[in-house]
Formats: C-alpha cells, structure tokens, sequence
C-alpha cells in the first residue's frame, strides 16, 4: 500500500486514484470520472457523445467482444456516458479478478482504439436516434454531428484524460491498497500513439428531432451541494407535490414528465427544472411561461410544503426516494450500491449527505421560499 | 384481535395471505430492510378491452391524484412516493417510504377505490397529459405492444388509449368504471418491508376492510384473444425488435427464453428487453435501436455465447427484487396466493439454468420463427 501512496502522491500527471476495498464483496466496480472544469465548445460537447459510445468499441489491445464480454460477467455491465464537459466509465467483475480490472481500465481510461470506423459508426448513432427526453435533460444539446471528425473525439479524449482531469476509484472484494497497487502503474499520462487513418467516408443519415422538446430552467452549477439551494430545488420540482407538478401537470396540464434534475457535469452540480412535452413549431417560450408560474406557486407555500420538501430530501439523500434529482450514470437515480459509491467518490471526494441533512433541518419556510425565489429570479 | 389472528394462513414461508370479508386479498411480507415499507395495491375488476380502449388509464391517472388531488402530497410528507400503472389487466397504485407513513399507505389505497365525483374539465385536462405521456413514449414500448398484438390478436389491446378520444369520456362512464375495476373482489394489496404481521394485519382490517362489499356476479378473469396468424408488423416508431411467446414463469423454457433475451441486449449495443405479461401468457420482446440482426440470424449460438452467463445472472437478478417496492409489485401483479414466487424461488431456477439452454432459447429470437416488428 505505501508503494502505491508513494508512486500516487509522486506522480502529479497521474490521475488521481482512490480505493473502496470491501474484501467480502462479490465484485470489483472501477469508476472513472473524467471534469474538464473550463467550458467546451459545442463541437466538443459533440465530439465528446460520440467518444462516449466509440469507447465501447475496445482498446488497442482489447477487441470490442473482449471488452465488453469481460465487463459483463458481472454488475450493469460496461458504462460509458458523456455529460456536459464531462466522461464516466464504469464497470464491474468478479471477485478474483483484480488485473483484468486493472486490464480494463488501462484500455478504456489510457489506450482505447477510437478507430476512424469506431468514431464513424457513433457519429452515425448520434445522427440518426433522436435524443430521448431523459438525454435531453441530462445535457445533450442540439448539434449537427456531421460536423465532427474522428480527429476531434480523439482530441476530446486526450482532453479529458490529461492533467488531473480524471478521478478513479476501484472498489470492492480486494485487500486495502491492492486497487490502487494494480490500477495507479497502469496509467500514463501522455498523448494517445497514432492510429492509421483508414480513410472511410462519411456518409451520415438525415437528422431527426423526435417531436418532443424539453424545457429547462437552468438555476447554477456549484462545485458542492449546498443544503439551502438542494432543499428548495426539491420544493421546486422533486414528487409530485413540489410547485413543478402541481403548475405544469396539475394546474396547466402541458407536460406528462417533469422534475428537478442535480447532474455532476464537469463544471459542478448543475441543478435544473425540466419539463417535456410536444413539440410546437413557433412556441418556444415555454421556460419563460414555466418559470412565471413557478414563481406564483412559491409566493403561496406553506408549512406543509416545507414538511413535504424536508422529508422528500432527506430521503433522496438517503438514496431511498425513487425519483431523487441526483442522477448517477445512465441518467440512473443515484443509490448506495458499491457503484454508485465508487461514482461518487470519484466525482466528489467531500461527498457528505448526513452533513447536508443536518444542515437542511436548520431551515424554516421562510429560508426556503426566499432561496426558491432567488434560484427562479424572482 | 385473536381471533383476526387465527384466520391467518400462512401459504407459503414468509407470505402471509388475508382474505378480508369483502374480498381483498392482502399479502404481508416482512423483509430483512430497516427504514422501508411498500404497499401495492393491484385492482382488476375490468380487463382493457377495445371498446374502452384507454379508459382504465384516464381512470389511473384521476385515481392517482386522488378526490381532493392530495394523494401525492400526504404521501410525500411522510417521505414516502406514489406510482401508478395500467396493465392489461390491472391498475396499479403503489407507494413506498419510512415504515412510519404504512397507514398513510393503506387510507391511500381504501381511497383510491372510490367512488370519485369526476368532471368534465377534470377528464380532458387528463386527457391532455395522456397524449403528452404517449409523445414521450420510448420506441421499444410501440413495438412491445406490436408483438403483442401479434401474438394474441387486438382482443387485449394496448392500454395507452387515444387522447383525442378520451378527452371525451363522460364523467358517469368513468365513475361506472372505477366501481368496475376497483371490485374489493378483484383488488390485491401486497404489503412488504420493515414491518411485523400483526402490525401489518390490523391496518388492512381498519382501513380496506372497511370498503364496502359487493354482490351480483364476481368480475371476470381478463384473456387475451387468440394468437394472431401473421408474424410481422410494422409500426411508426423506429428500431425493429425480435418477440417470442412464452408461458407462464414457472415454465423452465420461459426462464431461458429470457436469459436468452437478456444475453442477446448484451450482445448488441442499443438494446432493450421488455417482458410484457399477463396472469398466463406473456411476451419478451427485444427491441434494437438499428436494424442489424444478421449475426443473430446467421448464427444464433455464437451471437449469444460468450453473454449466456450474463443474461443467467441479468434474469436471476431481474426476479430476485431486493427492494420491498419490487416485491410488494410482483405479488400483487402475480396475486397473493402465488406469493412465493417474488420469493426467491423463480430466482434460484434462474440461476441453475445451463449457458447451453440459453443458446438454444437464442434461437427463437432469429427467423423465421420470432415474432417480428419493424420501424417505417
């Protein structure tokens, strides 16, 4: 163990890796969550939802049936997700077999093949399948993917990966200090080796847009969650006794899914309300009609909205509540599963939700409905 | 109390079954979870039927919010959270949270059963989030609903139901319909999680033992029609899917069948397998984002091989809920007396199932013999 702290602590080009070991457990979760803090362009958002699926397509040592048999012997299977400024990759395997994680990560995280085909065949995805409700929300923006070229998702890759962008953490059935042992001598910092250009054409479909639109209303992105903005985020649009439903389901009813969102991106958690519903062509000042209700119903609450808000928060800090707004990979709630943990450590090392209850607690109508006001502009 | 106590029968280790005095049926199981309680409540006086196709669902959404529309918000002070489904064959409203918020639960439940006052501005504004529900619907739901009415006709068509045509239910046709569907007779209510019998006993006697009885004729089982001679449709939504019939879950060949399923989303990128189910019959429907099955067309057993553990593992998984929200659902969708199947049991046979069983159930996910859906 002290080997790896030393090679850890000594090596500052070395994405930082932290450990969960938990020897009884059936399974070994990596988790690497690659911030690029700085804003991207919207090209290298693209290019960065196309290298989340062309990752999937193996590593220069590793064949796509390899890399994606190996990570399903076990758990959810391989991960691979794009968030604004953002890349999470995520896998489980069995108890045992600590190198091949090892082996795993060194493929995806440092050495994946992102060939020309590879990259074409996602371009090719992300042009013709319309974006789904749930994706929309998580921060996929409109953009013309036959704009990118293979060249600029190998360059977002080595983006992500370089400097101290990336954070792993491998956890599950293996002794303290083994993760790190076997997975930090594994990562180089470094650009990637050249790939051959295979000179393919590129010959996208014609887009599609699926009809459906999302509103959302943006209310910041902040480095940790903060107690007063989480709980009137929940008041806002968590279950469907916040102002969200009661406004756009209840009241005005425009839209069948609707909730509050808080997404890790690279930047921090971004908190956001978003409502889905059909699209209009001409009418696109939904936000701005959401948000003016929004701000009615606050100016309304009353102590049962605060119980209501309390008690929903606490829980979907306590990863019990079903539709928590805190979403893990996948757009998934965010639970307390060895995967979820790894997740979270590596995103957010002072990750602390009994603090962020306690602090919750603290706070009367009054504080929330001021906070809500604020968060909404009003 | 003694005597609710002795009319107890325990069926099956673990699930206790009650039958109240009007016909509710309530299963109670306790779980090894701390802080957690589920109550599902599945009720299926009235099957769909194409003559009020989509009826049960405006029906679900109107009972969910409840007569004062405070179902969410008594449910939500308690830290807890209420869903609702439409099925072939039931209506769900289910809810789970701290064990403290059970009795909240079960009053939710009695309530839901009616019988509402619903008006008319109240059903088309319902209407109007229907349709907004089916614009976000997922492609591979169009198709599961596809192969389903290949497999068994338009006799048991798909719930979601037309808005158009919804917004203009009058309001007593509904009223007539939640007496029909919520029938104590017909109405199962499983009760899982941090809880004891006795607790769980007594709250079932004070709050849906007291709905009131009915007489006249029981509701009658829901069927699906018969199987549909054509093995191919095409729908608008996009992807293309491979569906195979299956019987009930016990049945070892339906459990490969969907380890097969599982190990083939595995096999490709963009998958989604859906298990579309009734009391006796069933679907499992795989439905791609593309159109490229030539590898599970030209040779089933390579295509799924190297993920036939995996799909064991996805399916043992899949039908070993660990949460007493997943559990208290199958129960209830499964009815209390089968109880023992959300126990573990189906699970365990998963799981001794052999990878070469899954190949060969692969099989019948190729042509020419699966059911087939395409996107225009």
């Amino acid at each position: 163990m002290t080997s790896a702290l030393l090679m850890l602590l000594g090596a500052p080009p070395v994405p930082l890796v932290t450990e969960i070991a938990v020897p009884d457990a059936d399974q070994i979760v990596v988790c690497s969550v690659s911030r690029v803090a700085e804003p991207m362009t919207a090209k290298q958002d693209a290019a960065l939802l196309a290298l989340a699926i062309a990752l999937r397509d193996g590593s220069t040592e590793l064949s796509r049936d390899k890399v994606l048999g190996l990570a399903s012997q076990v758990g959810r299977g391989l991960e691979t997700e794009a968030r604004p400024g953002m890349l999470v990759i995520r896998f489980s395997v069995p108890r045992g077999q600590l190198a091949i994680a090892g082996l795993l990560t060194e493929g995806l995280v440092e050495r994946a093949a992102l060939t020309d085909s590879a990259i074409l065949r996602a371009l090719g995805r992300l042009v013709a399948e319309p974006p789904t409700a749930l994706q929309q929300a998580l921060g996929a923006r409109p953009y013309d993917f036959r704009k990118v070229r293979p060249q600029d998702v190998r360059d977002v890759y080595d983006l992500v990966r370089s400097g101290e962008r990336t954070r792993i953490c491998i956890g599950g059935a293996f002794e303290p200090g083994e993760g790190l042992a076997e997975v930090v001598p594994r990562l180089h910092e470094g650009p990637l080796r050249q790939r051959p250009k295979e000179g393919l054409p590129w010959e996208p479909t014609h887009g599609a847009t699926g009809g459906i639109e999302v509103a959302r209303i943006q209310l910041g992105t902040w480095p940790r969650l903060e107690p007063r903005k989480f709980l009137a985020l929940v008041a806002l649009g968590t279950g469907k006794g916040s102002a969200l439903f009661r406004a756009w389901r209840l009241q005005e009813p425009e839209s069948y899914w609707q909730q509050a969102v808080v997404l890790p991106t690279g930047g921090g958690y971004s908190f956001e309300l978003v409502a889905a519903h059909k699209a209009v062509p001409g009418e696109d000042d939904w936000p701005a009609r959401m948000r003016s209700a929004l701000l009615d119903d606050v100016k309304a609450w009353t102590q049962a909205d605060h119980d209501r808000a309390l008690a929903v928060a606490r829980e979907c800090l306590l990863g019990k509540f079903p539709n928590t707004p805190l979403l893990g990979p996948g757009g998934v709630p965010l639970g307390q599963d060895l995967a979820d943990r790894c997740f979270v450590k590596a995103y957010d090392s002072e990750w602390n939700p009994v603090n962020v209850i306690e602090a919750m607690t603290n706070l009367d109508l009054q504080d929330l409905k001021a906070e809500a006001l604020r968060a909404l502009g009003g | 109390m003694t005597a609710t106590l002795a009319a107890l029968a325990l069926l099956v280790p673990g699930v206790t079954r009650l039958e109240l005095d009007n016909g509710v049926v309530v299963a109670i199981e306790p779980m090894p979870v701390e802080g957690r309680v589920a109550v599902v409540m599945a009720a299926s006086g009235v099957g769909e039927t194409p003559a009020r196709s989509g009826c049960r669902h405006l029906l679900e959404h109107l009972v969910a919010l409840g007569p004062k529309r405070d179902f969410d918000s008594r449910v939500e002070r308690m830290g807890g959270y209420l869903r609702a489904e439409t099925t072939r064959e039931a209506v769900e409203i289910g809810m789970d949270g701290p064990p403290l918020a059970l009795e909240t639960f079960l009053q939710v439940a009695k309530e839901a059963a009616g019988p509402f006052e619903f008006t008319a501005e109240q059903i088309a504004n319902e209407a109007k989030v229907i349709g907004e529900e089916a614009a976000i619907r997922p492609p591979y739901t169009v198709h599961a609903a596809a192969a389903w009415a290949l497999a068994f006709g338009e006799g048991a068509p798909d719930p979601m139901g037309d808005a158009s045509t919804l917004a203009a239910v009058p309001p007593p046709v509904l009223s007539s319909l939640q007496a029909e569907v919520f029938d104590p007779r017909s109405i199962v209510v499983a009760i899982t999680g941090d809880v004891t019998i006795e607790e769980a006993t007594n709250l079932a006697y004070s709050t849906l033992g007291t709905l009131p009885a009915r007489r006249g004729a029981p509701p009658s089982k829901f069927a699906p029609g018969p199987r549909s001679e054509v093995l191919t449709a095409e729908v608008s939504a996009r992807g293309s899917t491979r569906a195979v019939v299956v019987s009930s879950l016990e049945n070892q060949a339906t459990l490969a069948k969907l380890a097969a399923g599982f190990a083939l989303q595995r096999a490709g990128e963009q998958r989604v397998l859906l298990f579309t189910e009734s009391f006796q019959q069933a679907v499992v429907s795989l439905w791609s984002a593309g159109s490229d099955w030539s590898g599970l067309d030209t040779n089933a057993g390579t295509a799924v091989a190297p993920f036939a553990e995996a799909g064991i593992r996805d399916l043992a998984r899949a039908l070993a809920p660990d949460s007493p929200f997943a559990r208290a659902r199958l129960e209830a969708r499964l009815g209390a007396p089968t109880g023992v199947r959300a126990t573990g049991y189906l699970s365990s046979v998963a799981a001794k199932l052999s990878p070469s069983e899954v190949v060969e159930a692969a099989a019948w996910f190729a042509e020419p013999v699966a059911l087939q859906v395409r996107g225009r």
